[in-house]
């Protein structure tokens, strides 16, 4: 599990993937205000979109914009073989 | 036309293309910034009208155009896209080269027609939806202003830089790409934006799995690797080569500008050494100062005194601003990490994930230079004690691999720097026994401690043990060879832990490499300093105050009774022969206890660059680093906390 919600906060924790996108949306439009990304190692660029259109406040470790932190060293680069992809709906 | 029509229209129009360009920018990062569009339409139709006044035609009727699209995306007939932002940003550009043509000149210049024409088609293709797929070929780049406008934030952008700008497809996500992770591929990324292609509208509609970004950024790597990194979505890349400007333009105005010229750090190491000497041996003319208030007339000791004043003041200056230039980021050493701690983890059959943040906090070179030793071994520890083994982190329900942080992030004039782990944090229990076995503190004092204080004690030498020294732990030393280090710069660390949810470390250290303010001691004969922090006073005392307790003897110092130790006793020194009417003694805080330390003699207070030792020094316990006095003499100065252990 890389989103988690705890309290009025969504953490978003190791690698985040594509499919998790939509889970943020979900949380995000219902109403919650906050995201850490202090666990956060990889944002799926769709992932990192939701934050742009939703804004809601970043928290978690160093500053630096979205994009500069968002992939970190050693993290996942895209898909792997046996993710999950997002099914058209 | 008068001149001064001329003039005063160059000087408005410059104004006016520099905010049109900053919010061109503002625009591009958030389509829907009502904002930056209205200012950036209200400044383009003054411009057009400015350029009409003045007879510039060709200008006018480019900026018309321009004026026309915007006003469609003020009535909402359009979205501001890319392509728009790019064809805009065409027309800022030639406008500038027009208007410095202008000023240059002293006229409007000719034949210009089909410039403008140019920029008008421009526009036109902008407004018929996304422009046309393009080659991911590299274009003029005279032609492209937004590849400029990147190479103007980029950091030292005056070097060649390939700049991209990477609209994938709004299938992307469905296709299996992901943006983000095929930028991350670019080689030596100087720059990078994520911004919305279009405005995301209404937010009950969003649709996650629909791309809607633009990404731009620069890189320092060759075109060809450039081009490799996008190699599978070429259709969706522009690639533009900025040529390294040969020299740097003359500015246009009387404005300053932030450049930066590239000096050897062997050079500036010497300076900043000079200036470490020019401190001391200013301390040496204080001493001389000091000598001459005895005897010379008192017009002259205060005109001494107020020159010297003056000294201190702007050696301090030169001292600071050569500390500035000393500033480097810790990327460099942060990258060395990733790979130790894969090792470490794989050698005690765990995973690891080291998480980086905030490597572009600039620290002073010193400071960087005298971090990688305590980090490593704060790591080793994540790794070894922090971080459980893979089937107890499953059992706990915790994700494999555990996440280690190290991050940094400026805070005023400090940097902290965390290391955390999400393994299962101090075991305050074991913590407490360990201690009270080592005898570092009593059983009833441990009891009574908070936990704060108790995960303290990890930081006492002697705490970790020889049982616990695995192979990992190299030299056989405990965290408080780190404790020590960070001291040695400046610093100071601390531990936060919770249980089951794993332990940080935090080190606060200043920017720049500070002047240690010290306090000279005598004993034996030698004179050591003492970081005057350490101190929390000196006093005198009657030995009558002091009372037997067990082997040795104790004070009461405001209500509390202070166990009393020699610093001779400490250093191991013969103990000066008979009892002095009066003791000096300084109160030292040692952990969250109190003690007293009797010297022969106290010295004078200096401020001194504080050397952190080399070589076999470096290991002894107890000494801090050393400082070179006025006379030219060697100071040893003393970690007295970590002496009396």
């Amino acid at each position: 599990m890389t989103v988690r919600r705890e309290g009025d906060v969504v953490w978003l924790e190791g690698a985040c993937r594509v499919e998790e996108a939509e889970t943020v949306v979900g949380l995000l439009g219902a109403g919650m205000r906050t995201v850490d990304l202090s666990r956060c190692q990889a944002l799926h660029a769709a992932v990192a979109q939701v934050l742009l259109a939703f804004r809601p406040a970043l928290r978690g470790g160093a500053g630096g914009s979205l994009p500069a932190r968002a992939p970190a060293p050693g993290a996942d680069r895209g898909w792997r073989s046996g993710d999950k992809r997002p099914r058209r709906r | 036309m008068s001149d001064d029509l001329l003039s005063a229209f160059v000087e408005e129009a410059r104004e006016l293309l520099e905010q049109a360009s900053r919010d061109l920018l503002a625009l591009e990062a958030a389509p829907a910034d009502g904002a930056a569009l209205e200012e950036l339409f209200r400044g383009v139709h003054t411009l057009k009208g400015s350029a009409g006044l003045v007879g510039f035609d060709a200008m006018g009727r480019a900026l018309h155009a321009a004026e026309d699209r915007l006003s469609e995306v003020r009535r909402g007939a359009r979205a501001v896209d890319a392509a728009l932002v790019e064809a805009l940003l065409e027309v800022a550009g030639q406008a500038e080269r027009w208007v410095e043509a202008v000023a240059a000149e002293g006229v409007v210049p000719a034949g210009e027609a089909e410039a403008a024409d140019a920029l008008c088609a421009r526009l036109e293709a902008a407004a018929g939806g996304p422009v046309a797929e393009r080659p991911a070929a590299a274009t003029a780049a005279a032609s492209v202003a937004w590849a400029e406008a990147l190479r103007a934030q980029a950091p030292d952008g005056a070097g060649h830089l390939i700049a991209f700008r990477y609209v994938p497809a709004s299938d992307s996500y469905f296709a299996g790409d992901d943006p983000v992770s095929v930028v991350r591929g670019v080689p030596d990324l100087a720059l990078l934006r994520v911004a919305p292609a279009m405005p995301f509208g209404e937010l009950a509609a969003y649709d996650p799995f629909a791309c809607n970004l633009v990404l731009t950024g620069a890189s320092r790597a060759p075109l060809a690797a450039v081009r490799a990194a996008f190699r599978f979505v070429p259709d969706q890349v522009q690639l533009v080569e900025l040529p390294a400007i040969e020299s740097p333009a003359p500015p246009t105005s009387g404005e300053g500008r932030a450049r930066s010229i590239r000096v050897d750090a062997g050079r500036i190491d010497a300076l900043a050494a000079a200036a470490d000497d020019l401190v001391v041996a200013k301390n040496a003319v204080a001493h001389l100062v000091a000598q001459a208030a005895g005897f010379a007339p008192a017009a002259l000791a205060r005109g001494l005194m107020a020159a010297h004043a003056d000294l201190d003041r702007r050696v301090g200056r030169l001292h600071e601003g050569i500390g500035r230039m000393r500033l480097v980021p810790l990327a460099p050493l942060f990258r060395r990490f990733p790979p130790v701690v894969r090792q470490i983890a794989g050698g005690l059959g765990k995973q690891v994930d080291l998480v980086i943040a905030g490597d572009g906090v600039e620290v002073d070179k010193t400071i960087v230079d005298g971090l990688y030793e305590p980090l490593l071994h704060l790591l080793r520890n994540a790794a070894d004690h922090g971080v459980e083994p893979p089937a107890a982190r499953r059992a706990a329900g915790k994700p494999v691999p555990a996440v280690v942080r190290l991050s940094a992030a400026p805070a005023g004039d400090e940097v902290l720097i965390e290391l955390a782990d999400d393994g299962g944090g101090l075991d305050m229990g074991r913590v407490r026994a360990t201690a009270a076995a080592r005898g570092l503190a009593a059983a009833e004092a441990l009891e009574a401690m908070s936990d704060e204080a108790a995960a303290d004690l990890i930081f006492r030498p002697g705490f970790s043990t020889a049982a616990a020294v695995t192979e990992l732990s190299g030299r056989g030393v405990g965290l408080d060879a780190v404790r020590s280090r960070v001291a040695a710069l400046g610093g100071r660390v601390e531990v936060h832990s919770a249980r089951g949810a794993g332990t940080r470390f935090v080190i606060r250290l200043p920017v720049r490499v500070r002047l240690a303010r010290l306090m000279m001691v005598q004993t034996g004969g030698e004179t050591f300093g003492v970081p005057l922090e350490t101190v929390v006073e000196a006093t005198r005392i009657a030995p009558e105050r002091l009372t037997p307790v067990r082997a040795g003897r104790a004070l009461v110092w405001r209500d509390r009774a202070v166990p009393l130790v020699s610093l001779a006793g400490l250093l191991d020194m013969p103990e000066p022969a008979g009892e002095p009417d009066e003791l000096k003694v300084m109160i030292v805080r040692s952990g969250d206890q109190l003690a007293a330390v009797s010297v022969d003699a106290f010295g004078e207070r200096i401020e001194a660059p504080l050397r952190p030792l080399a070589g076999v020094l470096a290991r002894v316990p107890g000494l801090l680093g050393s400082s070179l006095l006025g006379d030219g003499r060697v100071l040893m100065v003393l970690d007295v906390p970590e002496l009396i252990g």
